[in-house]
């Protein structure tokens, strides 16, 4: 492990490496701070660029826009009240606030503090757990596989269905379907392939990924009209450390969002959005005055900040340990995996460890790189929210067709690109939500394998997914989640 | 009750969607019938390769229906409002997606610069950019930095065509 680390440390003091972040990180907090684009779409769009690189430059390439997106989002909160991702939606609550009061600096200053804090928290908790899980899950059988993966899209269709979860539940079915296109990985039999050669090895992933979040989002955003942007005037400065001697007021609540955070985060399916609710909550909650709450307190501002950057942490256990990615940003980066060649999983942690610390430090680094951007260019990152979708639409189009085409080459992948494009457009309009689709289409190979090979070895005997405790253990909380779901769709409250 | 105003909405197109899913999936689990190849013989109670796509569509089969259920259900109960007026797809989007769709085929027959700063300069104008120094300035520009970054930078292999 510590010959690993001081690899992984090697390969980030790179200059190459350091170029790439700086580059990098305020290329992130830029798709974060803009509205409709985010984190899902700025790392889906920005996918390609990895392609023609060294593995270890572009998957650290994506970590640092991906962290750098979740601070991002508060920036467009605090000024605009609009938050640039969803999971900045209860910085809003006390951020715009305190920017009316002219206190938009400080605001924002907390705003990068908290997430700067709430960011190393995650990745020291991924640098000593995620060893310890990946050495756990190498003993892991198809079982334990098969009951994760029917977990993971559980999860998933629960948590990413705020309207409806049968919506939910359809997209994840809908998700297992397209899994099934291909040749049957334990014989020959072609399924639904309609003798099409290059659908024998499965639908791709990352033209449903470009598709389902870089086309389609794309599409939406040519609906709206030009974005009025009036931002917050800036009257009073706030240093960084003054503000960070302010965050000590506020230490339990930077410890306990930062832990939701990243437990929440480490949970498939779950996201910041969720982690950024209940750590606002628990902070309201505990708090000496919670009726400041909503009104531009600093502490609403480092609760929810603190938890959303937790998660980037979290939400890479189970990527980097069993491959299973917890949300469609980490869906994607499994793609960016894949198309070099790496399979993440607990063998990941065993055949290119220095990689995966490398991973690790990028993240550390990548937090140091947010606060420094986050403090010195707050408003010039604003000033970006001035870009209008009229020039945004054609570069994210222009991009994805490169993304969809440039891994193989193949104009069948920038059809089907185009096809997911339209699906998740009409998806997104009838409020059916993606994300399910994804992980449908990821985890449903896992499940398929894992179910077979459980049922030979079992000799056909279907307790064997019962009579292995972490496959009891997460298959009985399927169960549990879906039957308490079931009940909530059949019988809702205001009907009876 | 909050959202009212797009129930009717939401309702209607539940409905649509649940239809057209139960079409889809019915069509394709008849479909699975016909799949081609075989299994391998001998391989101790194994599940078959037809085992989880056709779970799966009964399934989705399932879901549509309850989807069409609650859809009808929820009609009767939720009034229509203002939101039953708004369009289920916009002229803009249809067009740029035309546009788009046009670029892909142009991109194959003269390659990318070419067909990328044509693409730009109608997509800019058809959404309301309009200054002409910007629509002769920014698509090139656009055009020669990305294909500089993937083409040269990065080693992306890029279209090319008939021009360049």
């Amino acid at each position: 492990m510590i010959q690993d680390l001081v690899a992984g440390w090697g390969a980030v003091l790179n200059i190459k490496l350091i170029l790439i972040l700086l580059f990098s990180v305020p290329l992130g907090i830029t798709v974060g701070v803009l509205p409709g684009i985010g984190a899902t779409v700025g790392v889906a769009v920005l996918l390609p660029l990895t392609f023609g690189m060294d593995p270890v430059l572009g998957i650290c390439m994506l970590i640092a826009v991906y962290c750098g997106a979740f601070y991002g989002g508060a920036v467009s909160a605090i000024l605009i009240n609009t938050p640039g991702t969803p999971a900045a939606i209860c910085t809003i609550l006390d951020g715009f606030p305190m920017a009316q009061k002219g206190e938009a600096h400080k605001a924002l200053t907390a705003a990068v503090a908290a997430s700067f804090i709430g960011g190393i928290f995650s990745v020291l908790i991924l640098t000593f757990c995620a060893p310890l899980i990946a050495k756990v899950a190498l003993k892991f059988s198809y079982t334990e596989y098969f009951a994760i993966a029917a977990f993971g899209i559980i999860m998933v269709i629960t948590s990413s269905s705020r309207t409806s979860f049968l919506k939910g539940l359809v997209m994840g079915t809908f998700g297992l379907f397209l899994a099934c296109i291909g040749q049957d990985k334990m014989g020959t039999m072609e399924r639904f392939t309609f003798g099409i050669l290059d659908l024998s090895r499965g639908v791709p992933l990352l033209p449903v990924l470009v598709g389902l979040f870089a086309i389609s989002q794309a599409l939406l955003l040519t609906e709206q009209g030009a974005r009025k942007v009036d931002l917050e005037k800036m009257e009073r400065k706030a240093g960084l450390w003054s503000v960070f001697k302010l965050l000590g007021n506020f230490k339990m609540t930077l410890l306990k969002s930062s832990l939701i955070g990243t437990g929440i985060g480490a949970i498939p399916g779950t996201g910041a959005a969720i982690s950024s609710f209940v750590a606002y909550s628990e902070a309201k909650r505990a708090s000496k005055w919670p009726e400041r709450f909503g009104t531009g307190y600093i502490e609403g501002v480092v609760a929810s900040e603190s938890s959303n950057n937790s998660v980037t942490g979290g939400a890479l256990i189970p990527l980097l340990t069993l491959g299973i990615p917890g949300d469609p940003i980490t869906a994607i980066m499994l793609g960016a995996f894949l198309v070099h060649g790496l399979i993440p999983g607990p063998m990941l942690f065993v055949e290119s460890g220095p990689f995966v610390y490398a991973i690790f430090a990028t993240m550390l680094v990548t937090y140091f790189l947010v606060l420094a951007y986050g403090y010195f260019g707050a408003y010039p990152f604003a000033s970006i929210l001035k870009v209008r979708e009229a020039i945004l639409v054609p570069i994210i189009l222009v991009i994805s067709f490169i993304g969809a085409y440039a891994v193989n080459s193949s104009l069948f992948d920038v059809g089907l690109a185009l096809i997911f494009g339209v699906v998740g457009y009409f998806f997104t309009k009838f409020e059916f939500p993606l994300a399910p689709i994804v992980m449908g289409l990821i985890l449903g190979p896992i499940a398929e394998e894992g179910l077979r090979q459980s049922l030979m070895v079992s000799d056909g005997s279907w307790t064997i997914f019962m009579t292995k405790p972490i496959s009891a253990v997460f298959l009985s909380a399927t169960v549990l989640i879906m039957v308490h779901k079931a009940y909530v769709l059949l019988f809702p409250k205001d009907s009876s | 009750m909050p959202g009212n105003g797009s129930t009717m909405t939401r309702v209607q197109r539940d409905l649509l969607m649940g239809v057209l899913l139960l079409v889809f999936a019915i069509s394709f689990y008849a479909l699975s019938y016909l799949f081609s190849g075989y299994e391998i013989e001998g391989l101790p109670k194994d599940v078959g390769p037809t085992f989880l796509p056709r779970l799966v569509l009964a399934v989705l089969v399932l879901e549509s229906i309850f989807l069409i259920f609650f859809s009808l259900r929820g009609n009767g109960k939720i009034p229509a409002d203002s939101e039953k007026q708004k369009p289920l797809w916009h002229s803009r989007p249809v067009i740029m997606f035309g546009a788009f769709l046009v670029y892909v085929y142009l991109a194959t027959l003269f390659g990318y610069i070419a067909s990328t700063i044509a693409f730009l300069i109608l997509s800019f104008y058809l959404l309301g950019v309009h200054k002409v120094w910007q629509l002769v300035v920014v698509p090139p520009a656009i055009t020669l930095a990305t294909y500089y970054l993937f083409e040269t930078l990065l080693d992306v292999y890029l279209p090319s065509g008939s021009l360049f």
